[in-house]
């Protein structure tokens, strides 16, 4: 980053015409809606055909995070039956503050074996709990990672409001130190120096592949062209809110297997966008508007008082 | 009364002479290309390579508000200075007439 | 109170004089010229303090064990609704019932609206009570109360919506402390203070419609956030904001009736004659104002409806439920304002007022719990999340009352101004 800071110093000094070309790119590439997203940065690919549901990467994750010992053990597999899944409507076990991702099980009628399914942060290219963090908690990393800082978290809890996929959590239990508790990519420990996260490493049947974002796009297109019968033709996570760093490759519909279909395809910020464009209008604007109202309103007051000091005077 | 007004209006003028020499240098440094200001604007986060939408949002709302707080600085100012009904009571309203009027007068004599 | 008031000639207090002449201490302003024992049998006799009383028993342990053992122990610690009744009711449903301090600021002050005059100090305070009491919802939901000037001093994130409602319902705060300041100034006898604000009033009351347009507007954009999640007819990323402005329009109106129609009935002993007479004429005003407000609301109801293309889900179950919120709570309301200002009929604009207040609380809750998360199960607070919420108002009714038996609100000052 440093370096092409310096790199548009010396292009600024370059003279009139690099001082246009300068002018322009910066243009370009700040035009909303285009943004290269950090382009080396990683994710992982999550394949629900390799998926047999070992949960070992639930336990690899608890072990990495200093996560508490889970109720049930991790090869307790009772976990998966539907009373399990508590009072979430029948959606299956989801995050909580003491587990960053979990895995679900679905029975379903057209395939032979069931299904299981790997949640955790997606690590969104444009974040929701980021954009709506009103104290900067959040921070997407150039490796990839949506990390999270609770030194300056208020508990506000509206990153949880913002997420398309539920995922950040919040420890309830805790009353002098709550904080947000959420998958970070192993980034302290392994992403920062390029190494997988604690989840893929221990995964047995290389369901979840980890490699730069924009090759593995191209995996799991591959995936799909070789074995069409095998996949729908959908990368969950390519354009969903804007484009996720973990993505799925499904054999069924996606929503068979308990994902959100509904999530828009756009950063959840181009919701929030309209309204925070109003903000500075109406923060430069009323001001004259309304002193201006006030001036006609009460015209006819003014110049009687006038009259009024101009006769004493 | 008097007085007070014109104590308020001294610092009104020292404010908006404060001001204007804020805006003046940034303009200066922009204009010349200083690398003084260039430091200061990357010190402060103004240029800086932006990846993410979600960023860039940060940096111009953060932008966006800091100079609506130097506007609502600078329009009582200025609503006061339009607004002075003491300076206005000195100089009656002219009509265009009025003042060709005068000066013909000056003329003549 | 009311029997002291008709036993004793120099109560209730409006003056700094008592009728022989000699001051008021502050003590005696406090107790309200009553001696110790007569304030401690008139607290004793009235039966709305003992069930003050049996409220706060209930819910103030309560709130300790929230502070004490976390949010967990007195909610259901739902990771879907990281929101709960907290803040759909104290601050979604607070802050646009505290509109009238704004409304009534820009008709007296910007508008020059004298006429309006005897009503505008309760609406100040109104806005001041409704504010402080959503910030202290705001502080049993926040999972850490102490950190809440973080935002604003210590790591500013712009972008969010959230910062803007920081920012100016701190602000717009300190402007209304600032605009009821002079009450509290002529009761305590301090002119200068007072004429201190009257010199800032234009500034304090534009800084007011600034802010309250922003912050009414960012709490409706807060729900854009969940756009997926919350139904699509609450949902407009366009429109929400202005249709939580507009609400709040007509809800703070509704609201001013509805506290100076209680003044009237409970607090008629505190209430000077310009007040009690010219009630009901600004009432009608006031309900002109808020049927107007009511009949924008739906246009932009059904505006957002038709940019969005969502006509479908009307005929839905959440489309009759979303048909019926806005019957009750705008429609019906809306058309009794109609006619009590035709027909000059105060107590219709007040029946009224009481369903609109009704209605924008309704629609507050449907947005923060009913219709988020529309595709997933209900939630339903637990039972202590709705003790704290009901201690909390108790608490405001009880401040509210506290300040109205004694700052010139609902009575202008007899002595010096």
């Amino acid at each position: 980053m440093k370096n092409k800071i310096i790199n548009r110093r010396s292009f600024i000094k370059g003279g009139f015409g690099g001082t246009a070309a300068t002018v322009l790119s910066l243009k370009s590439a700040r035009a909303a809606g285009d943004f290269d997203h950090y382009p080396d940065s990683m994710g992982v690919i999550v394949d629900l055909n390799r998926c047999v549901g070992c949960r070992s990467c639930e336990a690899a994750c608890n072990k990495e995070q200093g996560l508490p010992e889970p109720e049930k053990p991790f090869n307790d597999y009772s976990v998966f039956d539907a009373h399990e899944s508590g009072g979430h409507g029948g959606a299956g076990r989801r995050t909580d503050e003491t587990r960053y991702t979990v895995v679900n099980k679905y029975e379903l009628p057209e395939i032979d074996h069931p299904l299981y399914r790997k949640s955790q942060c997606n690590h969104c290219l444009e974040p929701a709990c980021l954009t709506s963090c009103f104290v900067n908690a959040y921070t997407k990393t150039p490796e990839g990672a949506v990390i999270y800082n609770a030194d300056v978290c208020v508990g506000c809890r509206t990153c949880m409001i913002a997420c398309p996929f539920y995922i950040p959590t919040f420890k309830y239990s805790s009353a002098f130190s709550p904080r947000i508790m959420k998958c970070i990519f192993c980034y302290d420990t392994r992403l920062k120096e390029g190494r997988p996260p604690a989840c893929v490493e221990a995964c047995p049947q290389e369901a979840l592949t980890f490699g730069k974002r924009v090759d593995l796009l191209e995996i799991g297109r591959k995936r799909i062209r070789q074995n069409p019968g095998g996949y729908v033709n959908h990368i969950y996570g390519e354009n969903e809110a804007g484009g996720t760093a973990w993505m799925y490759l499904s054999p069924v519909d996606f929503g068979e297997a308990g994902f959100d279909v509904h999530v828009p395809h756009e950063p959840v910020i181009n919701f929030v966008r309209d309204f925070l464009s109003i903000v500075p209008m109406v923060l430069v604007i009323w001001p004259a508007l309304f002193a201006g109202f006030h001036l006609l309103a009460n015209r006819k007051e003014q110049n009687k008082h006038h009259h009024i000091d101009g006769g004493e005077e | 009364m008097h007085n007070n007004n014109h104590q308020k209006g001294l610092v009104n003028l020292i404010l908006l002479i404060q001001i204007t020499i804020a805006v003046g240098l940034m303009l200066f440094g922009f204009i010349f290309q200083a690398e003084w200001a260039e430091k200061f604007m990357i010190g402060v986060g103004m240029i800086k390579p932006m990846h993410t939408q979600v960023d860039y949002y940060t940096y111009i709302k953060g932008i966006e508000y800091l100079l609506c707080f130097y506007y609502f600085l600078i329009f009582p100012v200025f609503f006061m200075f339009i607004n002075n009904k003491k300076a206005a009571a000195k100089k009656p309203v002219r009509s265009l007439q009025m003042v060709t009027a005068i000066e013909v007068d000056k003329i003549k004599q | 109170m009311k029997l002291f008031a008709s036993e004793k000639q120099e109560i209730p207090i409006s003056d700094h004089f008592k009728p022989d002449g000699s001051r008021w201490t502050l003590k005696e302003k406090l107790l309200l010229g009553l001696s110790f024992d007569d304030y401690r049998k008139q607290l004793v006799r009235n039966p709305l303090n003992w069930l003050i009383l049996i409220i706060f028993a209930i819910g103030v342990p309560i709130i300790v064990e929230r502070f004490v053992f976390g949010l967990g122990s007195v909610t259901h610690g739902s990771n879907d609704y990281p929101w709960g009744l907290f803040l759909a009711f104290g601050l979604f449903g607070m802050v646009p019932l505290s509109a009238s301090g704004f409304m009534l600021g820009t008709t007296v002050e910007l508008f020059g609206r004298k006429d309006f005059h005897p009503i505008e100090r309760l609406a100040l305070l109104n806005g001041l009570l409704g504010y402080f009491f959503a910030v202290i919802y705001l502080q049993v939901d926040l999972g850490m109360p102490w950190r809440l000037p973080y935002p604003m001093v210590v790591s500013l994130g712009p972008a969010a919506v959230l910062f803007l409602v920081a920012w100016h319902v701190a602000t717009y705060l300190s402007v209304q402390i600032a605009e009821v300041l002079p009450s509290f100034f002529e009761w305590i006898g301090w002119l200068k203070g007072k004429r201190m604000i009257r010199s800032m009033v234009l500034c304090l009351t534009i800084a007011g419609i600034i802010l309250s347009t922003l912050h009414q507007g960012a709490l409706g954009a807060l729900f854009t956030y969940p756009a997926g999640k919350l139904h699509p007819l609450w949902m407009s990323a366009n429109f929400l904001w202005i249709q939580f402005l507009c609400s709040a329009v007509f809800g703070g109106l509704s609201m001013l009736i509805i506290v100076s129609t209680l003044s009237k009935w409970f607090l008629a002993w505190r209430c000077d004659n310009q007040f009690l007479d010219s009630l009901d004429k600004l009432t009608l005003g006031l309900a002109k104002g808020a049927a107007f407000a009511m009949i924008t609301y739906l246009g932009i109801k059904f505006m957002a409806i038709a940019h969005d293309k969502e006509w479908v889900y009307l005929f839905t179950g959440w489309g009759q439920y979303y048909l019926l919120e806005l019957t009750i709570g705008v429609v019906i309301p809306m058309m009794l304002f109609a006619f009590a200002v035709r027909n000059g009929n105060a107590q219709m604009a007040r029946v009224a007022a009481f369903i609109s207040v009704f209605g924008v609380l309704w629609n507050r809750i449907n947005t923060a719990l009913i219709g988020f998360n529309w595709h997933m199960y209900q939630e339903i607070p637990h039972w202590k999340e709705v003790a704290i919420t009901i201690t909390i108002f108790t608490l405001y009714l009880a401040t509210y009352r506290f300040i109205l038996y004694r700052l010139p609100i609902l009575y202008a000052w007899k002595g010096e101004k």
